[in-house]
C-alpha cells in the first residue's frame, strides 16, 4: 500500500508540472484565446492543489473535530452494527424454527416466511454497510490524498473525480457514525424492538414486519442517499469550475 | 527511470521550454510592435504578447522558486 505522504508528494510534483505548463501557455506568442486561457487556468489549479496538500492533515483533524462535536465515534458505530447484525441473525433463527414447527403442527406460516425473508435481506444489508464502513474508516486518509493527486493532474483531467473522492470520503467519514443517533432520534432503533416469546400473526403483520423494514432497510438507505447528496454537493464545491484562488489570474 | 524522476525531468524540460518561449514571445512581440506597418491591431497584438510574456516570466520565476523551496523542505523533512 502506498504511503499517504508519498501520494501527496506526487500531487505536489504534478502541481508544479501544471504550473510550468501554465506559464508556458501564458507566454505563448499565439493570440488564440482557446489556447491562452489554459495559462491562468493551469496556474490557479496548481496553486489550488498546493493549498489542498498543505491543509491535508488539517482537513482530517477537522473531520475528527466534527465527529466529536456530533458526539459519536467509530467504535460505538461498529458496536452498534455488530449488535444489529447479531439481533437480525438471532431473530432469523427464531423465526426459522417457528416456521419448521408450524409446518409440522399446521397453521398460517406465510407471514413468518415473509418475515424471515425480510430479516435475511436486512442482515445482508447490514453486512454490506459494515464492509463499506470499514473501508471508509480505514482508507479515508488515502482516499483524500488520492483525490488531491487526481486534482493535481494537468489540464483538469481528474479534477471532478478527485473532488468526488475527497468529498465522499469526508462526508461519509463524518456522517456514517451518526446513523445510530439518527435512527434513535426517529425512534427507529431496531435494538429497542422487543418480541414476545410467541409472536402472533397479527403482531408480525402489524408491527414487526413494518418496523424491521423501516428501521433496518428504508431509513439506513435513505440516510446513505442523503449523505451521497451531500457529498455530491461538496464535490461540486471542491472541484467546481472557476478560479478558486483569492486573486485573479486572467488573460488580459 | 522511476515515476518520480520522470515527472521531475518533465518538469525541468517544460520549465526550460517555457523560458525559451518567453524569449521568443518577447522577440516576436517587440518585432510586431516595432514593425513599420501602419496597422494598429498588429501593433496592439505585439504589445499584448509582450505583456503576457512579462507576466509569464514573473509567474515562472516566482513559481519555480517556491516549488523548488517546497520540494527542498519536503526532501529535508
Amino acid at each position: 500500500m502506498w504511503n499517504v505522504f508519498e501520494i501527496l508528494f506526487y500531487a505536489q510534483l504534478l502541481a508544479s508540472l501544471s504550473y510550468s505548463l501554465g506559464s508556458l501557455f501564458y507566454a505563448l506568442p499565439i493570440p488564440v484565446y482557446g489556447i491562452k486561457k489554459w495559462g491562468p487556468r493551469l496556474i490557479s489549479d496548481s496553486i489550488y492543489v498546493i493549498v489542498w496538500t498543505t491543509i491535508y492533515t488539517g482537513v482530517l483533524s477537522f473531520a475528527e473535530q466534527l465527529l466529536s462535536l456530533l458526539g459519536v465515534s467509530w467504535n460505538s458505530y461498529f458496536q452498534w452494527l455488530y449488535q444489529v447484525e447479531n439481533y437480525d441473525i438471532i431473530q432469523y433463527e427464531i423465526i426459522k424454527a417457528m416456521i419448521d414447527a408450524l409446518q409440522y403442527l399446521g397453521g398460517t406460516f406465510a407471514p413468518f416466511m415473509l418475515f424471515s425473508f425480510l430479516l435475511s435481506i436486512a442482515t445482508s444489508f447490514i453486512e454490506f454497510l459494515t464492509i463499506i464502513s470499514q473501508m471508509i474508516y480505514q482508507y479515508t486518509g488515502i482516499f483524500v490524498a488520492l483525490g488531491i493527486l487526481l486534482m493535481g493532474l494537468p489540464f483538469r483531467i481528474g479534477r471532478s473525480i478527485g473532488a468526488s473522492f475527497i468529498a465522499a470520503s469526508l462526508v461519509f467519514y463524518v456522517g456514517l457514525p451518526y446513523l445510530p443517533t439518527f435512527l434513535a432520534q426517529l425512534d427507529l432503533n431496531i435494538l429497542n424492538l422487543h418480541f414476545p416469546p410467541n409472536p402472533s400473526v397479527t403482531f408480525l403483520l402489524q408491527y414487526a414486519i413494518p418496523e424491521v423494514f423501516i428501521a433496518n432497510l428504508l431509513m439506513p438507505s435513505s440516510y446513505i442517499i442523503l449523505l451521497s447528496g451531500l457529498s455530491i454537493g461538496l464535490g461540486n464545491t471542491i472541484g467546481g469550475y472557476g478560479s478558486r484562488v483569492p486573486f485573479i489570474v486572467e488573460v488580459p | 527511470m522511476s515515476l518520480l524522476t520522470f515527472i521531475q525531468n518533465l518538469n525541468t524540460i517544460i520549465t526550460e521550454i517555457a523560458w525559451s518561449i518567453f524569449l521568443l514571445a518577447w522577440a516576436v512581440g517587440w518585432a510586431l510592435r516595432g514593425s513599420p506597418i501602419p496597422i494598429f491591431r498588429i501593433k496592439r497584438g505585439g504589445q499584448d504578447i509582450i505583456e503576457d510574456a512579462i507576466i509569464a516570466a514573473f509567474f515562472l520565476a516566482i513559481g519555480s522558486t517556491i516549488f523548488y523551496f517546497i520540494s527542498y523542505i519536503a526532501s529535508q523533512v
